[in-house]
């Protein structure tokens, strides 16, 4: 196993390097640009648009390889990843549904999972389903062909999937973002959107998303951990080559303390990642490592900015990109706060069971 | 630790409380026109942050995501309408005559709206400030006309501070760091002038100003001894603006390259002073950093401000955000850091009115004097006469040269105390902000990501706060003399005591 996923590091550490880093710059220009022609189909034929929450261990480090030289195509490989395990898990057959993009999925990863505050409604009419209403900050939505949404039924809550180009739905212009700019994202208005009563994918989608994501933690962590190491690895290159009062400011122990800090919440991030694409440990402990991973992570970063100076505020430099997209990796599944109840629930079912 | 040493090392030993705590020492010399100057101001910020500001500062910013050379002309010339580019002139000289603390209390406000615009709008004074601390009243005078007749034209004409070099950032502004520091630029003197060669980065309003001050040794292998202030015009031959920096916030407020090919600039263009690094640096530092101050608690209020918008109106789990308790207590957090902010960056404005810059050059009490002299008589032949005279400079720059140590570390130490706590305050509380938001905080159409990559710029420029807190150190926690100073003038219990009675 450990050898296959070596392998798996190996062939994305090489597609990161030649065509993630040579698009760098539209990827974080994106919206304003264009998304690069090529990576699409490079994520696809590394066979990464294919991983679900059955293969969380290759996913993670698949993820982190990513992140390692430009997060963006994570967040699509991961929203893919997660409109697909909602599908497979309730048995539909996903190649049913091919969009224009092979098939991509797009669902909205920042969102709460279970929890359906803002979604559209959906009510039957016959053997068919209508929705109405707008679902916000889609991942994938400008680039899917079927968009996984929570929605809101006169029961409680479901999951439908809608073929992106059905009559009745409106993809918005792609948003732009704090970070993650080069993972494509857009509000969808759905106006009388006619689906099959099939594409209602279950009927306690609290459980089912809450478990897709609880999967998948150690994906959207891994997203976190690879974008620190980016932003280590740039601080310790800079502090040894950049001279101030005559020495070089690796010398400042000021500047020796915070990178050891940020070398100490990459090493967290990292085995975090590990521990919970692993599915090891209870679901408090998960919770737990969930939340201070993604937080540290978006700290650490403004560190990485603040050891460059004002460099690290220029886009020259990755750390203001790391910074950017560490932040908007910490809210990957929701609030650190809604999972901090989350977490003491779970603790207190532990100690009531 | 041997037994003869102290267990406890005593802070302020022999200060004053009043030293220690400056706002205090302002109650002793409270001035009526000064509260009054501060709701006018504020007044006038807030109209300008809703009438210009809230509408158009995310504009604006995707104006420069387009285009990094976009300038927000209009914006500029909103802000001339309100006096923004000379209410901190002397009156003697054609500007509004009010005090650079005062504008803070304005900063506070219009950066709660756009840090990037409001720093557009500040950078201009720092470089005021950084003129007034040469003490050349003479060449002051005939640049201050200029830049209040271009705003009553509605063409207003601003300033740049040119320090920062490639290899030298943090390095240009501390005296032990300057004279290792790897420095390019030079002002070589030749005859009837120096010809400039080099190139500063990162110079904020680089590519918009109608004249830079241009810090530049004329000796690069002794930096310390021959650095000066040099007024350079944009259109000055081998001048010319480099590259327009692409930032990750504070769009709105272009940082450029600015190059130096053999720009000659004759012998008036340099500022009449005695070498910037020491003193002359840390006056216009210890006043600035507490305007930096007031923008770090603008983007903690900004931040609080947003999120408590958001919180009364979305709902988490079926119930409102600003229903449930540990928004609740978040929102309480976030006003606390507001509230240590500003009380941290008012004291260091106080303590630069008492003890700093603003003392030295007349924003006080004399100022509020002259500001009720009619403009004419202050306009006249004989008053001009006087106040540029070479007796009024060489006054001021005694003034300058004779100020306590005691009294400048007091106003350094609160100048970056506060630019330190209320920055980072500031970034707190935009993360504090964001986790509230959730997903809805990651769009740019809801302004507070902006917020989060605008407030970052402040903990770096004006010295780094690692630099910042060296500053603190050495000022207030553990003196030692050094290059950076005169031998220490110990003045037992006398500083800010005598101030009060006085």
């Amino acid at each position: 196993m450990n050898a296959e996923l070596d392998l798996v590091r190996d062939s994305v550490r090489r597609f990161a390097r030649d065509a993630i880093a040579s698009s760098i710059d539209e990827l974080a220009h994106y919206p304003l640009t264009g998304l690069p022609e090529g990576m699409v189909p490079g994520l696809k034929d590394l066979g990464l648009l294919d991983l679900s929450d059955a293969d969380a261990a290759t996913l993670a480090v698949a993820l982190e390889a990513i992140a390692e030289v430009g997060a963006a195509p994570a967040g699509i490989v991961l929203a893919n990843a997660f409109g697909r395990s909602v599908v497979r898990a309730t048995r539909s057959e996903l190649s049913e549904h091919n969009g224009h993009a092979a098939g991509l999925c797009a669902y909205p990863i920042y969102a709460e999972p279970g929890v359906v505050d803002r979604a559209p409604t959906l009510t039957r009419l016959g053997d068919e389903l209508v929705l109405d209403g707008v679902a916000e900050l889609v991942v994938n939505a400008p680039i899917a062909g079927l968009l996984v949404l929570p929605v809101t039924t006169t029961d409680g809550e479901a999951v439908a999937a809608v073929d992106a180009r059905s009559n009745g739905v409106s993809v918005g212009p792609p948003l732009l973002t704090l970070g993650l700019r080069g993972t494509p994202t857009a509000d969808v208005t759905l106006s009388g959107v006619r689906i099959p009563s099939d594409r209602l994918l279950s009927s306690s989608p609290q459980v089912l998303l809450r478990d897709v994501a609880r999967r998948l933690r150690g994906s959207a962590v891994a997203i976190s951990a690879g974008i620190l190491r980016c932003s280590l690895s740039t601080a310790v290159r800079y502090a040894k080559d950049r001279y101030q009062g005559g020495q070089q400011i690796i010398e400042h122990q000021e500047v020796r303390r915070l990178i050891a800090q940020m070398a100490e919440d990459d090493a967290f991030c990292h085995e975090a990642a590990r521990l919970l694409s692993n599915d090891e440990g209870p679901e408090q402990r998960h919770l737990a490592l969930f939340i201070r991973a993604k937080e540290r992570a978006a700290h650490a970063t403004c560190d990485g900015v603040q050891l460059l100076g004002g460099y690290g505020y220029m886009e020259d430099f990755p750390q203001e990109r790391c910074m950017r997209d560490a932040k908007q990796a910490q809210c990957l599944f929701g609030r650190v706060d809604h999972a901090r109840q989350e977490l003491t629930a779970a603790l207190v079912a532990e100690v009531s069971a | 630790m041997t037994h003869s040493e102290p267990h406890v090392a005593e802070l302020g030993s022999g200060q004053s409380f009043a030293a220690m705590y400056p706002a205090l020492a302002a109650l002793g010399k409270h001035r009526p026109q000064m509260l009054a100057d501060y709701e006018s101001v504020l007044a006038d910020a807030r109209r300008f942050r809703r009438e210009y500001l809230e509408p158009n500062a995310l504009r604006v910013e995707l104006e420069v995501m387009r285009d990094p050379t976009y300038v927000a002309q209009d914006a500029i010339v909103a802000g001339s309408r309100y006096g923004f580019f000379s209410t901190m002139i002397p009156k003697a000289f054609g500007g509004g005559g009010l005090s650079f603390g005062v504008m803070i209390v304005a900063l506070e406000e219009l950066g709660a709206g756009c840090l990037g615009i409001s720093n557009l709008l500040g950078v201009h004074g720092l470089a005021i400030a950084t003129v007034s601390a040469t003490g050349d009243l003479g060449r002051m005078e005939k640049l201050c006309r200029r830049l209040t007749e271009g705003e009553k034209r509605g063409r207003p004409h601003l300033l740049s501070t040119a320090i920062t070099e490639p290899g030298a950032g943090t390095d240009v502004e501390d005296v032990e760091l300057l004279e290792k520091a790897r420095l390019s630029c030079e002002a070589t003197p030749v005859r009837g002038g120096y010809q400039l060669n080099g190139r500063k980065v990162f110079i904020s309003n680089g590519s918009v100003a109608g004249t830079h001050v241009v810090v530049m040794p004329t000796d690069r292998k002794n930096p310390v001894e021959t650095t000066f202030a040099f007024l350079v015009g944009s259109d000055t031959p081998g001048f010319r603006v480099g590259r327009v920096e692409h930032k990750m916030g504070q769009k709105a407020c272009p940082a450029a390259e600015l190059v130096f090919e053999e720009c000659f600039v004759p012998e008036s263009a340099r500022l009449n002073s005695e070498p910037l690094p020491g003193r002359r640096i840390e006056l216009v530092l210890g006043a600035t950093r507490g305007g930096v101050g007031a923008w770090g608690t603008a983007a903690a209020r900004g931040a609080l401000e947003r999120a408590l918008a958001h919180a009364k109106t979305t709902r988490l789990g079926g119930r409102w955000l600003i229903d449930q308790q540990w928004v609740q207590l978040k929102l309480a957090e976030m006003q606390r850091n507001v509230m240590l902010a500003r009380a941290s960056y008012v004291d260091a404005m106080l303590s630069n009115e008492l003890f700093g810059l603003s003392a030295l050059v007349g924003q006080n009490a004399l100022a509020d004097l002259m500001r009720k002299v009619p403009q004419p008589i202050l306009d006249s032949r004989p008053v001009q006469a006087l106040l540029t005279s070479r007796r009024s400079r060489e006054t001021l720059q005694k003034s300058i040269a004779d100020l306590p140590q005691a009294d400048l570390d007091v106003a350094s130490s609160h100048g970056s105390a506060a630019k330190v706590s209320c920055t980072e305050l500031g970034m707190t509380n935009c993360h504090l902000a964001l986790d509230i938001f959730g997903a809805a905080g990651l769009r740019h159409d809801r302004g507070i990501e902006k917020l989060y990559r605008d407030a970052k710029l402040l903990t770096i420029y004006e010295g780094t706060n690692q630099l910042n807190r060296i500053e603190i150190y050495q000022r207030s926690v553990h003196r030692h003399s050094s290059k950076r100073d005169e031998p220490v003038a110990q003045r037992p219990a006398a500083d800010a005591a005598k101030e009060v009675q006085r």
